[in-house]
């Protein structure tokens, strides 16, 4: 069964435990930015940063709030990456963790391009894709992925698919109770992501808005081009030439970037 | 703690005042998460700063830095005008009834018996009324004008919600939302926690601060509950171990007064006399002292010779041993050597500027660190020659938490064994092997001398194995205690005795290791209730009670309050105290019998003391930091009159109208403490890297400063150089009509590591609190400017 992490942003505190034990057991390097004027030292993902804490300030009804979103890989159902891979170095765990084999991964940046939710990152030294992989081998083996192991009060949780729906629901009632506004995320999403909890409109955690899906051109690469690409190289070459143009001309807005204080 | 993280889930309102929880303790958010999940437990922020633990607290209301008194005055007017008070336990379990002197006053704010010129009191005027035969007089119904009650309730009548606010900065509006929602824990059904740390502590008024919030919790019936008390989050792992072992300067092992000079302590019967209350379980100090002395001296001790009492250094009782007087002395060239272990001055200290520059006085600094700080290298820090600094510096590398084994002591006084992980990198060692291997080669130095003043060296009982690495089992036992007659571990501090048949090394930890071996490593999860005690887990001093004083967790007849509260109760049949916890209370006094309500039973009284002498007076007043950005509207006393003023060089007083902010210095999660343990590390520098000074967008506004730009920040002691760090969670407040603005400094940062920074504390003044000295980090005055 399918397994999925649920992340209740009302019980994040932000002390991003998650991002130090992420880059732990994954063993990445640290990578100082310059002074960014924020608590969150890191504005996006990068080749070192498989999860960050986006931290933004709002004004709602004149109260000021500080706003915390744990942002990582969605883990689609509908996985754009996977779709657009052309050496198949996407795979997906029967556990649900979608994970790059880099011993497969030419760098060719389709995935990183194409996935809605901007994850992938390009290591252009080492022509290889990375990103978030749901600490594959700790699931694999029964464990929890890091950042939920070591999340303090629990808004990082970990489970059957299923289980994290219900739990999802029914912490949404609680929420609704003084966020009225509050809605889930990634239950519709590329036919089902990581699920959130968020009190503001997505774009205040630099998600795109809900209903995202994998755009069309992906789906007809997915489902026409690369059966056809197997029975004809020359039709690939064709097509993969289509899918770039699509890609240069549909590629999906950047989200919005949110900066503490509002100056970058 | 006089609970334990853990059992913040059994709350129904948590006030975090003085700390910043979430980011500094992150865990007791698991607690206080599920205690809202599963009881709807509120959760109030009350701090100058809109911080990661104001995310998630439901409300949030600012204070300026330094105003505890009168925020928590105010609410405990408001507890009284509104009757919210749990008046059951207020009559029983606090000293609310007991009448006072009736020459006690108290008036513009300065209570009898004050002596200006050694910045004292007397305090005769404060002491109880006693009948013929020495009992307290009390009057039940709390109506005469001489009871504690009365005084209370006249010295807090100025502090209403109007007057609070002009001084605290806090809007009126989410004042009173504080007040409703956390004095509707008055309910006997209903626990509030009140949650703190060095944001209450650092203050001139640091005492009193604490003081206010045990008041408060005593009012509402609030201590000795699940989900109730007055907790401490300790800012180190074992500092709650640090100060039950004695590191204190005033104190020795388990809260026993260190002696000082003069006649009063001049024997061990004189010690005794002084120290020894009349009533109280304290009665028994004689029994532990005299077993800790065993500890000390062993065989050496004996009733002859006072059982080593001599031996022990005194006290000068002209002199002050706290932090901010040995730097002072050290810059005065009186101390000519320091150990520094685990400390780290350049960066932690206040006025720290002044502290390097003192540190150059020394002949010779010994650095136990696990890496060398800014204070091991305070001889090359920027700005100095080191060819002018003649200190010899020795470090001595120590091993990390996980290379060593040993037990610490959490803030709920839980002590927990640790086991060790891996082998010690280099040529660390572990704290214990390096003051063992020194001690070896300190006696082997003394060896053969006859001349008594080196008898305190060569008297000291050291049974822990005769090669380098020390017996760590031999010293847990020794701690715990053991029978000099049957050579059996102890099992209660009740067996210890004071003619020098039982050996205790810190009575309060005596259970901690019996005859049934190591409790620190009991790891068994039963929990009967689900209150969350846990008693087979590890060992809570004392005796392995997790919530002090939980006689109050019955009520006078000795049933819980409620259901959902119960913790301890009397079970007349068996005729014992039966429950949850290990009673605070004598197992077979029933609540009916004489004493079977003094639920504080390490007070003399035996109840809470609402009223209780501090170095400024029985009741917590309201007085501004040493540096104010505006004069007290309580009372022509602007400062806490019995602080110690150092009037020193480098210790410059700051005046509003060159340095107009309130500055306030603080910690982030991602960081600890003086740096060392973190900004050496790749991965935690990466997520904190750079020094900043946190400011709100109106001040940025005002002055010209933009978000991400450099800015020095000065205070009469010194400027330093950072990032500005603009934010919304910072705005002005309004204080007696006039905007006021802090200014935030993580003090974190120092030259040396992987993420470096300007120090904070070169800022900090050398001012301390009228009790213990703690130095007034949290507020004073700062200006700030914007450079290229």
């Amino acid at each position: 069964m399918a397994k999925t992490m649920f992340i209740d942003t009302t019980k994040c505190m932000a002390c991003r435990g998650c991002e130090v034990a992420c880059k732990n057991w994954n063993d990445l390097e640290a990578d100082i930015q310059p002074f960014n004027g924020s608590y969150q030292t890191k504005e996006d993902f990068a080749t070192q940063t498989y999860t960050v804490v986006k931290m933004t300030e709002v004004v709602n009804n004149g109260r000021v709030d500080w706003i915390f979103g744990k942002r990582q890989c969605m883990h689609c159902t509908e996985a754009a990456c996977i779709m657009v891979c052309p050496k198949n170095a996407i795979k997906r765990s029967p556990q649900g963790a979608v994970w790059i084999d880099h011993d497969l991964c030419i760098g060719c940046g389709y995935c990183v391009q194409n996935c809605p939710f901007g994850v992938p990152k390009l290591d252009t030294v080492n022509h290889k894709s990375t990103k978030c992989n749901l600490c594959v081998s700790r699931i694999e083996n029964g464990l929890t992925p890091m950042c939920a192991k070591t999340c303090p009060p629990g808004a990082i949780m970990f489970g059957e698919r299923q289980d994290m729906e219900v739990a999802a629901h029914k912490r949404l009632a609680v929420v609704k109770r003084t966020h009225p506004n509050a809605t889930i995320y990634g239950n519709e999403e590329a036919g089902g992501t990581v699920l959130y909890i968020l009190t503001e409109d997505p774009s205040v955690y630099g998600l795109p808005p809900h209903g995202t899906q994998v755009p069309w051109q992906v789906k007809f690469w997915q489902n026409f081009a690369r059966p056809i690409g197997n029975i004809a190289l020359g039709g690939t070459l064709v097509l993969l030439l289509v899918a770039a143009w699509f890609n240069y001309v549909q590629k999906p807005k950047e989200p919005p970037v949110h900066v503490e204080g509002g100056v970058k | 703690m006089t609970n334990h993280y853990i059992d913040f889930k059994n709350t129904d309102c948590a006030l975090i005042i003085g700390s910043n929880a979430a980011e500094n303790h992150p865990m007791s958010f698991k607690w206080l998460t599920e205690a809202r999940e599963k009881r709807g437990a509120k959760i109030i922020h009350v701090d100058p700063r809109y911080t990661r633990t104001s995310v998630l607290s439901d409300i949030y209301a600012p204070m300026r830095s330094g105003t505890d008194i009168a925020f928590i005055g105010g609410l405990i007017k408001y507890a009284i005008d509104n009757k919210l008070y749990q008046y059951d336990y207020l009559v029983n379990y606090t000293n609310a009834s007991f009448l006072v002197h009736p020459e006690y006053g108290f008036s513009d704010g300065m209570f009898t018996g004050y002596d200006p010129k050694t910045r004292k009191y007397d305090r005769t005027t404060w002491a109880y009324q006693t009948d013929e035969n020495g009992n307290y007089k009390r009057d039940m119904t709390l109506q005469d004008p001489n009871c504690v009650f009365q005084i209370m309730k006249r010295h807090y009548d100025r502090y209403d919600v109007d007057t609070v606010c002009k001084i605290t900065g806090t809007p009126k509006d989410l004042y009173l939302k504080v007040a409703e929602a956390y004095c509707a824990t008055g309910a006997p059904d209903k626990t509030g926690t009140i949650l703190y740390a060095m944001g209450t502590t650092q203050h001139t008024v640091g005492t009193q601060n604490v003081r206010s919030y045990a008041i408060l919790q005593l009012l509402l019936g609030n201590t000795g509950l699940p989900g109730g008390g007055v907790n401490a989050l300790r800012g180190e792992s074992n500092v709650q171990g640090s100060t039950d072992m004695g590191l204190l300067q005033h104190l020795y092992p388990g809260y026993l007064n260190s002696a000082v000079a003069t006649p009063a302590y001049a024997t061990l019967a004189d010690y005794h006399r002084t120290e020894t209350p009349k009533s109280g379980y304290w009665v028994n100090k004689p029994k532990f002292m005299v077993s800790m002395l065993k500890a000390f001296y062993g065989p050496n001790a004996t009733p002859e010779n006072e059982f080593g009492y001599q031996w022990l250094p005194k006290r000068d009782p002209n002199r002050n041993y706290e932090h901010i007087a040995l730097f002072e002395a050290m810059y005065e060239g009186v101390i000519k050597g320091l150990f520094l272990w685990g400390q780290n001055p350049v960066v932690g200290g206040p006025n720290s500027g002044k502290e390097a520059k003192a540190m150059e006085n020394l002949d010779w600094l010994v650095v136990v660190d696990l890496w060398e700080h800014e204070s091991a290298a305070f001889w090359k820090r920027p700005g100095v020659n080191p060819a002018n600094i003649k200190t010899e510096v020795f470090f001595l590398p120590a091993c990390g938490s996980f290379e060593k084994e040993g037990s610490i002591s959490n803030s709920g006084r839980w002590a927990q064994w640790r086991w060790q992980a891996i082998a010690p990198k280099g040529d660390s060692r572990a704290d214990l092997e390096i003051i063992h291997q020194l001690r070896n080669k300190i006696v082997e130095k003394y060896k053969g001398s006859t001349d008594p003043k080196d008898e305190p060296v060569l008297k000291m009982w050291w049974d822990y194995g005769t090669g380098s690495h020390p017996d760590i089992d031999k010293v847990a036992k020794e701690i715990n205690g053991y029978d000099l007659t049957t050579g059996k571990q102890l099992s209660s501090f009740g067996l210890l005795k004071d003619d020098g048949t039982t050996v205790c090394g810190v009575w309060i930890y005596c259970g901690q290791y019996t005859e049934e071996g190591n409790m620190l490593k009991r790891r068994n999860t039963v929990d009967p209730g689900g209150v969350g005690n846990y008693l087979q887990w590890s060992f809570a001093w004392p005796l392995n009670r997790r919530i002090i004083y939980n006689r109050c967790s019955a009520d006078p007849y000795g049933q819980p309050w409620a259901e959902d509260k119960a913790n301890i109760w009397w079970d007349e049949a068996q005729g014992s105290w039966v429950g949850y916890d290990v009673p605070d209370f004598g197992v077979t006094t029933s609540p009916f019998s004489a004493g079977g309500q003094n639920a504080y039973i390490m007070r003399p009284e035996g109840v809470g003391c609402l009223y209780s002498a501090c170095n400024e007076g029985p009741l917590p007043e309201h007085y501004e930091p040493w540096e104010t950005p505006t004069g007290n509207i309580l009372s022509s006393v602007n400062l806490n009159p019995v602080v110690k003023l150092w009037d020193t060089p480098m210790n410059d007083k700051g005046d509003v109208s060159r340095f107009p902010y309130v500055c306030t210095t603080y910690r982030v999660s991602e960081h600890w403490q003086a740096g060392a343990m973190t900004r050496n590390l790749p991965w935690l520098a990466e997520v904190m890297p750079y020094m900043f000074a946190e400011i709100g967008e109106d001040l940025a506004a005002e002055l010209g400063i933009e978000n991400g730009q450099k800015v020095v920040v000065s205070s009469a002691r010194g400027e330093i150089e950072c990032y500005a760090l603009v934010t919304k969670r910072m705005q002005a407040m309004v204080v007696n009509g006039k905007k006021v603005h802090h200014v935030g400094l993580p003090w974190h940062y120092g030259f040396q590591g992987i993420a470096t920074g300007a120090t904070a504390n070169n800022l900090t003044p050398h001012i301390g609190d009228g009790n213990t000295m703690i130095p007034e980090y949290k507020a004073f005055l700062v200006n700030i400017r914007g450079v290229k």
